[in-house]
């Protein structure tokens, strides 16, 4: 595993729980996930909490409301299967989403974690870069 | 002649001709013609309608006019707002057409929509 753990990519995470549970253990949830992404050599950027019992667009295993965790995390792209499958497994998530990001996200730039020092350093170079460019233009 | 159906030519006290319909047979209207026409010099028809083509021209809206792209490389599903600009009110992805968007960002904008549908922030249109 060590090619895997060597490369690694961004990954952003939404996972859709239960308001009932949410509101009950909110900590033991993003825990549980947290732990799950750091035994497949993920390392967490940022978690957090991105609406609260927000009625959902359709109804989803029953429940007509939803409270959503957003987050982004690295990881080597081969442990994203098992991750993907324990989610799945888990019942107190209704509904979850991982997407591949290439690119820095903005929204990850602007409220940038302090845990990853790689993450914030590109983003100031980003930003540095696209203040220089603006001067430029103008 | 079918039974029952009255004569062409017996139609009771309903007025016949035009004429009759507006009174103009009355006695005072009897000199007036059937039409009435009003002169007006070729000129200022000209003029009407020349004034007519160009107010048509100036009214006509501008196709092809793209938004200015904010990112064309980084849409995100989470922004319901710029999704919702995107979509009709029933929450249908529009066309390049009336978004007025880039194809780079149309592609991007699918993709948001989709994944915003998956996660019940958006409803799925059947």
């Amino acid at each position: 595993m060590t090619t895997a753990t060597k490369a690694t990519r961004l990954y952003e995470i939404m996972v859709i729980y239960d308001p009932a549970d949410a509101s009950k253990d909110w900590d033991v949830l993003v825990k549980s996930l947290s732990d799950r992404i750091e035994k497949l050599d993920g390392s967490i950027i940022r978690m957090l909490q991105w609406a609260d019992n927000r009625k959902l667009a359709y109804e989803l295993k029953g429940l007509r409301r939803g409270t959503y965790l957003s987050g982004y995390f690295r990881m080597p792209p081969g442990n994203l299967d098992q991750l993907d499958r324990n989610l799945r497994l888990d019942e107190r998530v209704i509904r979850h989403l991982v997407i591949s990001h290439r690119r820095q996200p903005p929204d990850l730039v602007i409220k940038g974690s302090e845990k990853d020092p790689e993450v914030i350093k590109k983003a100031a170079e980003q930003a540095a870069e696209k203040a220089e460019s603006t001067e430029a233009k103008e | 002649m079918r039974d029952g159906k009255p004569d062409r030519g017996d139609r009771g006290d309903r007025p016949r001709r035009r004429r009759e319909r507006d009174g103009r047979d009355r006695e005072e209207y009897k000199d007036l013609p059937d039409k009435v026409v009003t002169a007006v010099a070729p000129e200022v028809l000209e003029d009407v309608a020349e004034q007519r083509k160009r107010t048509r021209r100036r009214k006509k809206p501008r196709v092809g006019k793209r938004k200015a792209c904010r990112d064309c490389d980084f849409m995100d599903f989470k922004e319901l707002n710029m999704l919702a600009k995107n979509c009709n009110v029933g929450g249908k992805l529009q066309s390049r057409k009336r978004n007025g968007t880039c194809a780079k960002c149309q592609r991007l904008i699918k993709e948001a929509v989709k994944r915003a549908r998956y996660m019940a922030l958006m409803p799925y249109i059947g």
